[in-house]
């Protein structure tokens, strides 16, 4: 066995089972490894050693002092198994005192079937000697695995314990087998600095080891990926003259280039052998602005940090720092160079916590918050602190009573708590604590702390009137004790189902928008223009709902984690975020004059290198400051907009946003781009003298018929307005189905079939669905929706549109929803639980409603659909919009609701857009259920008259007896009508 | 009546539905009703049925007329042209081009010819001016009862001898596309497939020294090519003019179309007839199947 192990070792074969693991002997020191120390308040970042004085294999061992017991996570680079075979994990290691270790193998694969980690872990307890260890598991899912061993805090339990590696082995079997590296010969690229800022030239380190027992010439190719463009550059090949059992170092210099994000890879061959190097990262920056703005004039874009400092449970260290291979300082130079200039803390993590503050009543410990506000001004970044974190307490979390609120105790005793639907209780503290800390803390900071946000997503917690007693306070104090700070109100979010519109008005009728200079919002329920609630139409509606009150108040994007998609998997969401999610959201933002936008969190800015298949949460891997391909965005976004101000958004086709604006300057600068999933445009810019740039920054040349791309370009030169309005936009699909809806004309059963012309021309098209023998001929304005309609005899639920311009034609499978129909006149029963009469005058709807429902039950006040409730549905423009399915303008609901069991009155809502003082209802109650009349004049509904309506109406249904059961019956549609009107059926005129 | 008779022959259009003499001349067997005409031929015989009236010199006409001939063997002669009409088991339509010399003359006749005893049937006649400037001539396969087309036929090399064997010119349903309707199908069956196979139409009118389109629908089974081919027609001793026009295809229907400066008389002396023929031709390389539809032939300038 020896012999042969010997032969394999000499002749550099790498054999198939050979040891997966990189740099498992640790000859190339730290290559291919990362290392996270959890560090106590003030601590800084130990860099691991390589002892020659000790080891099992090759010249050195890692050892990992820990005086200040930080707890330790070293990780190693991702290697690849085959699902379903047994593997042994085995390592050497000792260590100079007892300490519990956990060991093991992780995997972030997800499958359909299950989504949890893969862990194989055991505890350790190293001993004083070398000793190896191991244990077998069988490999999962798509077998992308790293090993991870993590000591130092276990239990919080301080273990100040130095601990030796070496030989990290993984091979195939149940049984540990002698100990060999990866292969004979080993390279790897290390980089001391991932950011080259500006002009900097990047300073690369190859390292080499020959384990054999000959001398070896290598050779290494370095190959360059430029992230953007997928463009791929020789970085460099050279020859290394490699001695037996011996290393080689090698520095070189990365000429300067382009700026974005990039990575480098390489080959090395030698001895007839050949092996990959790990892939590493680097981004090519703008120089960071220096200075620290004033937030009263400059829009910058913002990012949330808790400054490294340590969340939750993750490191068992209350307020301690998360060293990815750097101390806090660098920390923070990393983000500087990112160009960020404004840092949201206290949502996340331990930083301006108030339970770490005011330790107890009146009394404060300003030691960690006079660090932070030192470091973060050191590094010239405006702080805005969201006071007061949350105000909940959770509770339940999941299957746990944990208590993970930020509030301190005696404020939590004597505070009022308030129940809510989610998985923690609202908590309204007492007004003279929050006075107190309100005014300690801007009287501290006076000058030093540019904004507090009046804590974080209220609107899920406590209620808009509660809520708006502790704007009043916290506004009126900070203003006293720093009369240059600013006061943001709001954090109103729509994640968790929150809901803007009531929980603003509420802050408006009381008035508390008198004392905030901006609202803050999250929008977490309309990420980005193509959003099933586009990005756009809501902030429109915020605007809106806000110039009820305060016309002329700064709005600011608090919070956006997912900045992309419809669900919120953080892990989908996650690895699927680009750089031109965050630039489109951010020029969207200030092109629709929102003052300040900011993202979370901080370390969507780094990418986990080591474990590029890890799907999980990226927190969770992040092993070192490595830019992600977000950071040069968030640059080259700030390198030419922070400072803008909105001239005007420019109206192209559906499909592509434009913005002008003017820089910091005073100079015209525009951004565009494809707002969509999948469709694609070309652009034609025409003008003198233009500057085009890419996302990064980079200049490109001005060409006719460029790809309009998701990745925003930006333009500099002069009359923007007149080139930008006079730039063709063509789409490479001029037209498309939008969608189909049943109607009935004159008797018979008809299905229009809507079409959309994307072009800036009118079309003319035919079209025929499969089901006719006749087609259509039609013409299309541009940027318009024509609705075509077909008898339909027989009852199908899908279609194929056949549609012609004439030159190509195309195939749309499309489907038919079944709606349902009703006449002015007529009675529809609905089961035997309620039925309805629709009478349509001249002047108004007049609805009379029968419920067969005698058990009244609880309703909840500001949810009536919780509750004994009819709800009615409108859509004035059914066959219009048709590939929008959800509410557009033109729908609007009523909730009428008789008494409920638990006190509530009889109670008529409309939603926005329903002129509800115009509508008369009764309710008239009786032994086995109830009667509800209404009278809506058209003109409540926005129409001039009787037409086909979209109408539907649902029947909510409680019992009294609190089995909690609640049940809804629907005439038409489903129980998806509160979000698509594409089922609500049809109301006829007689 | 009579004053319609006038407006009619005054606006060209010579309704030839009463099939009576002098109009209409008949020999060899031919039983005339009132609008229709019928013939059982026997082999060795050459029945004919002739238009005997003269037309407007140096004039284009459009010969209309449905006819029946299921075991085929019936023939059209228009001017210079001679067709063979494929064989139709139920009444098919049929449009003829024809340009009348500077004396108003051009041969109009139909007869029966081979060895076969075959059955045939002609009616609903109309011959009227036609004005190829303001009218795009329309091939298309809707009312054709198939399964043969009547205004194409197999080009002499794919057709060989006769039979089915190198592929088929048919008529399929086009279910798939905008108008619906039906398409004309060219299938190659060959296991060696020539270079391509052509399907030429029946002459369509021309005036020499302009410029027309030539478009239509074309869908292929694969990715491959196609061709329209613009032919002014053979003579010995005489210059050839063709004009070929290759495209690519694919499995979706497509509209493709060229624009053919067509040549002077002068220099192209069969154009004097006053018509041409259009080629349908697909490259075997690729595809065994295209299928065509709409194929318009108009007038640019």
């Amino acid at each position: 066995m020896k012999f042969i192990l010997y032969v394999l070792l000499s002749t550099g074969f790498i054999c198939a089972a050979e040891n997966p693991v990189r740099n498992s002997s640790f000859e190339l020191d730290s290559a291919n490894y990362g290392v996270v120390r959890f560090a106590r308040k003030g601590g800084g970042y130990l860099k691991p050693e390589f002892d020659t004085t000790t080891s099992v294999h090759g010249k050195q061992s890692i050892r990992f002092t820990n005086p200040k017991a930080d707890m330790i996570e070293f990780l190693s680079a991702e290697f690849k198994l085959e699902p379903g075979k047994a593997y042994t994990l085995s390592w050497y290691m000792k260590s100079d005192k007892p300490v519990r270790i956990r060991c093991g193998v992780l995997s972030g694969d997800i499958t359909p079937q299950s989504d949890a980690w893969i862990t194989e872990l055991r505890w350790m307890k190293p001993e004083m000697e070398w000793k190896r260890y191991s244990f077998s598991f069988r490999a999962k899912k798509y077998g992308n695995y790293f090993t991870e061993f993590r000591w130092g805090n276990w239990g919080q339990i301080p273990n100040a314990a130095t601990v030796w590696f070496d030989a990290v082995q993984i091979n195939e079997g149940t049984e540990a087998t002698p100990y060999a590296p990866r292969a004979t010969i080993e390279a790897a690229l290390t980089a001391p600095e991932r950011v080259c800022v500006g002009d900097a030239q990047m300073p690369l380190k190859i390292v080499a080891v020959n384990y054999g027992d000959a001398d070896t010439t290598l050779s290494l190719r370095i190959m360059q990926e430029e992230y953007l463009t997928r463009a791929k550059t020789a970085a460099g090949e050279l020859q290394l003259e490699l001695k037996a059992q011996s290393v080689v170092h090698r520095n070189l210099l990365l000429p300067k280039g382009r700026y974005g994000h990039f990575s480098l890879s390489g080959e090395v061959t030698g001895n007839g052998s050949n092996d990959t190097i790990f892939p590493i990262h680097y981004a090519r920056v703008f120089q960071p602005r220096s200075g620290i703005p004033d937030l009263h004039r400059e829009t910058v874009l913002g990012v949330e940090s808790s400054y490294g400092e340590t969340a939750e449970n993750q490191s068992f260290i209350l307020g301690g720092f998360r060293g990815l291979e750097t101390d806090q300082e660098g920390y923070m130079r990393f983000f500087r160079n990112s160009g960020i200039k404004l840092l949201r803390s206290g949502n996340n993590g331990d930083a301006f916590s108030w339970n770490l503050i005011e330790t107890a009543p009146g009394v404060f410990d300003w030691s960690g918050t006079d660090r932070l506000v030192e470091l973060a001004n050191r590094n010239e970044l405006a702080i805005m602190i969201v006071l007061g974190n949350m105000f909940y307490v959770r509770d339940n979390y999941r299957t746990q009573k944990r208590d993970l609120t930020r509030l301190p105790s005696f404020v939590i005793q004597n505070a009022r708590k308030i129940a809510t639907k989610m998985p923690w209780d609202g908590i309204l503290p007492p007004y003279e604590m929050w006075k107190r800390y309100a005014y300690a803390m801007a009287s501290r900071y006076k000058g030093r702390i540019a904004a507090y946000e009046l804590t974080n997503e209220p609107n899920i917690c406590v209620p808009g009137k509660d809520y708006a007693d502790y704007i009043k306070i916290a506004g009126k104090e900070i203003r006293r004790a720093d009369p240059g700070a600013i006061v943001v109100g709001g954090g109103i979010t729509s994640d968790f189902g929150g809901i803007a519109g009531e929980f603003l008005s509420a802050l408006g009728e009381s008035n508390a928008l008198d004392f905030c200079d901006a609202l803050s919002f999250h929008p977490y329920a309309s990420r980005q223009e193509n959003s099933v609630n586009p990005a756009r139409e809501s902030l429109l509606q915020l605007r809106r709902m806000l110039t009820k009150f305060k016309p002329e108040m700064p709005l600011w994007n608090s919070e956006l984690y997912y900045l992309w998609g419809e669900n919120s998997d953080n892990k989908q969401v996650e690895a699927g975020t680009r750089p031109y999610h965050l630039a489109q959201r951010f020029l969207l933002d200030i092109g629709e004059g929102i003052k300040q936008t900011m993202y979370l969190p901080d370390t969507a800015l780094i990418m986990h290198e080591l474990s590029p298949s890890w799907r999980q949460v990226a927190n969770f891997v992040l092993t070192g400051l490595i830019p992600s391909p977000l950071y040069p965005a968030h640059s080259s976004l700030m390198h030419f907009f922070a400072g803008s101000t909105p001239v005007e958004r420019i109206n192209w086709i559906r499909g592509t946003t434009c913005y002008l604006f003017r820089d910091r300057d005073g100079q015209e600068i525009a951004a565009f781009w494809n707002n969509t999933k999948d469709k694609k445009f070309k652009f034609t810019l025409k003008g003198e003298k233009l500057c085009l740039y890419d996302i990064y920054g980079n200049s490109l040349a001005v060409k006719p018929g460029m790809l309009l791309t998701q990745e925003p370009y930006f333009l500099r030169g002069h009359n923007l307005r007149r080139v930008l309005t006079e730039t063709s936009v063509t789409p490479e699909q001029i037209y498309s189905i939008t969608g189909s809806r049943l109607s009935i004309s004159e008797g018979k059963r008809m299905l229009g079939i809507g079409v959309y012309n994307h072009g800036n021309v009118p079309i003319n098209l035919k079209l025929r669905p499969d089901f006719a023998k006749i087609s259509q001929e039609i013409t299309i304005k541009p940027q318009s929706e024509n609705v075509v309609y077909y008898a339909l005899s027989e009852e199908c639920q899908q279609t194929k549109i056949i549609i012609s311009d004439g030159k190509e034609l195309q195939s749309w499978p499309v489907s038919i929803n079944a709606v349902k129909f009703c006449r002015s006149h007529e009675t529809t029963q609905v089961g035997n639980f309620f039925n309805f009469r629709p009478v349509m005058t001249e002047d108004a709807l007049d609805l009379t409603i029968r419920v067969n429902d005698a058990d009244r039950g609880p309703r909840e006040k500001d949810s009536p659909w919780i509750g004994d409730t009819i709800e009615l549905f409108f859509d004035t423009q059914p066959e219009s919009r048709l590939d929008h399915p959800t509410y557009t303008r033109n729908v609007h609901r009523i909730f009428l609701s008789p008494a409920s069991s638990n006190g509530l009155a009889a109670t008529f809502q409309g939603t926005n857009g329903v002129n509800s003082t115009a509508v008369r209802w009764k309710i008239t109650e009786d032994s086995e259920g109830y009667t509800a009349t209404l009278s809506i004049p058209w003109s409540a509904l926005g129409m001039s008259g009787p037409t086909q309506i979209g109408f539907d109406i649902a029947v909510d249904n409680a019992d009294s007896l609190g089995s909690g059961k609640h049940t809804q019956k629907v005439w038409s549609g489903n129980e998806f009508n509160y979000k698509n009107r594409m089922r609500f059926g049809t109301l006829m005129p007689k | 009546m009579r004053p319609i008779i006038t407006l009619l022959l005054l606006s060209g259009f010579l309704q030839a539905g009463e099939l009576t003499k002098p109009d209409w001349n008949w020999y060899g067997g031919w039983q005339i009703n009132s609008d229709s005409a019928r013939i059982t031929h026997t082999p060795g015989t050459w029945p004919k049925l002739i238009y005997a009236r003269s037309f407007k010199a140096d004039t284009v006409y459009r010969l209309r007329f449905l006819y029946l001939a299921p075991e085929g063997g019936l023939f059209c002669r228009t001017g210079k042209y001679t067709a063979k009409l494929s064989p139709q088991k139920e009444f098919a339509p049929v449009d003829f081009y024809f340009k009348t010399d500077n004396q108003g003359k051009a041969e109009l006749c139909c007869f029966t010819s081979g060895e076969s005893p075959v059955h045939a049937e002609v009616k609903d006649i109309s011959i009227e001016e036609f004005d190829g400037k303001a009218n795009a001539v329309h091939l298309d396969f809707n009312r054709d009862p198939g399964p043969l087309p009547t205004s194409f036929y197999r080009h002499v090399r794919w057709e060989r001898d006769g039979s089915d064997k190198l592929g088929t010119l048919t008529v399929v349903p086009a279910d798939d596309h905008v108008d619906g309707g039906k398409a004309m199908r060219l299938k190659l069956l060959a296991q060696n497939p020539p270079k391509r196979i052509n399907a030429v139409s029946l002459p369509v009118p021309v005036i020499p020294g302009r410029r027309y389109r030539v478009g239509g629908w074309f869908k292929a089974d694969r990715d491959g090519k196609a061709q329209v081919i613009v032919d002014g027609g053979w003579e010995k001793g005489l210059e050839h003019w063709v004009s070929f026009n290759n495209f690519t295809v694919s499995p979706s229907w497509q509209h493709r179309s060229f624009e053919i400066e067509v040549p002077k008389e002068e220099k192209i002396a069969q154009l004097k007839s006053g018509v041409l023929t259009l080629s349908i031709g697909m490259f075997c390389e690729n595809c065994s199947e295209l299928d065509v539809k709409e194929i318009t032939w108009s007038y640019i300038r």
